[in-house]
């Protein structure tokens, strides 16, 4: 009886395991093209966009972007768009404003997405439009590329808008999937910045952090101080999801400052603060960990390597001390 | 899950137990009363037992010690589940697994004066 009872155990932890590390493996990445509405009034808005996801090699996705006579916004769909088009009320209206967009993925190489893009205005502030390109693009997770910028004529209907419309910009992007808003999953970061004394013992400061995977993870820690310099230490995380590995991105970020500065010269800009950093360093690094897993990472040297800047700091064994788990 | 309470009884009746599984009973305030419950029986039935003075007193020794090691138990047993409620300090970090040695990549960022 207790041996089924503890089988029945083992399996639930395994199920439980199996269905987290497969929540893991549904973040993936999105191709995605958008159109923004440029105005006088707020500067660009997302307005619309359509996505492909990436794994589609070789099938390709299209999607007409269109802006009807007497319409504030943009509208997409996925087929073509001719000089007329129906309106979201069911009426039939002039398109006004319009590309047409098509995106076939060719290949992934880890993070990297190559893609064929082929575009074209097919209508521009009521005319027909010779603009176009046919192009290969490689995009990472975040980088995004603009494809063309339409100016709109302030003489453009519909005068009923508030707004005023002044250019349409078409672009296209690599990002995480889901998006933040529909991801639900939460990590929780145990952080220490851990300085090693010469007597042996260490002196830590903890940070414990929560956020979402791949989306930056601010940190900022206490400032450490030197007789003569105070040391800034902070940055952010950026988790990847794994099923048995973890993808952190530390970027760590570390500003020097004089503690016994010169007089603020008179000619010095009001409003900006005295004195100015003698060193601000960024520095980032990727390791992989098992969740749960407590790793330390040794951080870099302290300032600028050419100056005396980090002297101060340079004595000091500073490492990083982390654990990551998935809460939710 | 409720701890094993039979455990207790073993204990005081000398049998073979598990320490760590009397540690988690005793830490419960139900195995604490069980304890106490056990201790007052076994003391009215040996007062009601004809058994010859000399042979009383003989036990008295012992069954002091299993009181001590009972209360001492509990006080340890408390502690560790209440330092388990508490949770991990957290401003104290574990101990590494392992060290990872990273290869850190400067980032063109702006610099001072």
């Amino acid at each position: 009886m207790k041996l089924s009872v503890l089988a029945l155990g083992v399996l639930l932890l395994q199920s439980a395991a199996s269905s987290l590390a497969d929540a893991q493996d549904a973040a993936d990445l999105r191709i995605v093209v958008s159109v923004a509405v440029g105005r006088a009034d707020g500067g660009d808005r997302r307005a619309v966009d359509g996505e492909v996801d990436p794994g589609t090699i070789g099938k390709t996705a299209r999607w007409a972007f269109s802006r009807l006579t007497d319409q504030c916004g943009m509208g997409v769909r996925a087929e073509p768009v001719g000089d007329l088009a129906q309106a979201s009320d069911g009426t039939t209206k002039n398109v006004y404003s319009a590309w047409a967009v098509q995106v076939t993925p060719a290949r992934r190489v880890g993070d990297a997405v190559t893609f064929r893009l082929e575009w074209k205005r097919t209508r521009d502030n009521g005319k027909p439009s010779p603009i176009r390109d046919n192009t290969e693009v490689t995009l990472r997770p975040g980088q995004s590329l603009s494809l063309d910028l339409m100016p709109q004529s302030p003489e453009a209907p519909p005068h009923s808008c508030k707004e005023v419309m002044k250019a349409l910009s078409l672009s296209v992007a690599l990002k995480h999937h889901p998006e933040p808003n529909h991801d639900r999953r939460l990590i929780a970061v145990d952080l220490w910045l851990v300085e090693r004394l010469p007597n042996g013992k260490e002196r830590s400061q903890p940070l414990s952090l929560r956020g979402q995977y791949n989306q930056p993870i601010p940190f900022y820690f206490d400032t450490l101080t030197a007789p003569t310099k105070s040391l800034d230490l902070f940055g952010d995380l950026q988790i990847a999801p794994g099923q048995r590995i973890t993808e952190i991105t530390i970027t760590t970020r570390t500003r020097v400052v004089d503690l016994t500065p010169p007089p603020r010269p008179a000619q010095y800009p009001a409003g900006s603060p005295w004195p100015p950093p003698d060193y601000v360093g960024s520095t980032t690094a990727t390791l992989r960990l098992v969740p749960g897993e407590v790793v330390s990472v040794p951080l870099p040297p302290v300032g600028n390597p050419y100056t005396h800047d980090a002297a101060a700091f340079a004595a000091r064994a500073l490492s990083f001390r982390m654990r990551v788990r998935q809460i939710r | 899950m409720s701890p094993n309470y039979e455990v207790i009884s073993d204990f005081l009746d000398a049998e073979a137990f598990e320490p760590r599984a009397l540690g988690e009973a005793l830490a419960d305030p139900v195995g604490r009363e069980i304890l106490i419950d056990f201790v007052v029986l076994r003391y009215a039935a040996q007062a009601d037992d004809p058994v010859a003075p000399e042979s009383r007193a003989h036990w008295r020794p012992s069954r002091l010690l299993f009181a001590a090691a009972a209360v001492l138990v509990a006080l340890i047993g408390g502690y560790e589940v209440g330092h388990r409620q508490v949770g991990p300090d957290l401003t104290r970090p574990p101990a590494a697994a392992r060290v990872v040695a990273v290869d850190w990549h400067s980032v063109p960022e702006e610099s001072g004066r």
